[in-house]
């Protein structure tokens, strides 16, 4: 389980992510759940992401689904393409990650409904649930969105 | 309340509501239609050879418990061939338990059956709904 005090040990937060048009500068997470962070998108030679699905709301259980941008369920496939790696469930695309250079990269679209977040979004605008996240920034290494639930 | 935040120096974390969707990811697989007969059988399948090393194996130890209180008393000894019927028991119950493991029966073809039929039904990954109590 990936938690804010459990990460990765080869995880390297990028300087700068943008999501959807929003910056995270300084390293920071898009969300956590409580303690529990489900998306992280690390530095390397390639954008390493780690993505765990809710699989029960009620008692907080996740499952690994990718790993250091390696599929773990045979319904997750993963396309590398010149720098953009490309997340998909059954075919649908719910995540896309450009890197830019060592130490950018940016979310170009991402939907994680299919997973048990109301989370998607584009390069223009982000929605979490009934908000609506746009030309945002946040410094400092912390998490844009929280719920308690 | 927060339905739109633009172009903010964001400094907290922003909590949201409505944030989970109840939607994940699962594998459904074919169950086995397994039947009545097929649990008595698992139950109560096993070859005749086993219910043998059984008995015999039950026998012995009963048998044991026999020359038990000789072993303890210095007045008793226990015969040559005392000794030899406790280990014709041993040796009978062990041979009939290995001779049974290897022996088909009824109980080890339907767990085979089984077996084979999670190795051939087709694993499908599906979208499914969680539970939503909360909603």
């Amino acid at each position: 389980m990936i938690t804010r005090n459990n990460l990765p040990t080869s995880f390297i937060p990028y300087k700068t992510l943008i999501i959807c048009s929003n910056s995270l500068i300084g390293g920071g997470f898009l969300l956590s759940m409580g303690d529990i962070i489900p998306l992280l998108i690390g530095k390397g030679e390639k954008p390493q992401i780690w993505l765990q699905a809710l699989v029960d709301s009620e008692n907080k259980k996740f499952i690994p689904i990718v790993e250091a941008s390696i599929s773990k369920h045979p319904a997750v496939s993963i396309i590398e393409t010149l720098g953009m790696l490309t997340i998909n469930i059954q075919g649908t695309n719910i995540l896309s990650v450009n890197k830019y250079d060592e130490n950018s990269a940016e979310i170009d679209s991402i939907d994680l409904r299919s997973i048990g977040f109301n989370i998607h979004g584009t390069k223009t605008q982000l929605i979490i649930g009934n908000s609506t996240f746009s030309g945002n920034s946040m410094s400092g290494g912390g998490v844009l969105i929280g719920f308690d639930g | 309340m927060n339905n739109n935040i633009k172009n903010q120096e964001l400094t907290t974390t922003t909590k949201v509501k409505g944030l989970l969707s109840y939607q994940s990811i699962g594998t459904l697989q074919q169950n086995y239609p397994l039947t009545e007969l097929d649990f008595e059988l698992i139950q109560n399948g096993k070859s005749q050879t086993n219910n043998w090393a059984h008995g015999i194996s039950l026998a012995t130890v009963g048998y044991s418990l026999g020359l038990f209180q000789n072993f303890f008393d210095a007045n008793e000894t226990i015969s040559t061939s005392e000794w030899g019927a406790l280990g014709v028991g041993i040796i009978f119950s062990f041979l009939l338990y290995i001779i049974g493991y290897f022996l088909p029966n009824k109980r080890k073809k339907v767990i085979n059956n089984i077996k084979q039929h999670f190795i051939d039904a087709p694993k499908q990954q599906i979208l499914m709904e969680q539970n939503n109590d909360n909603s």
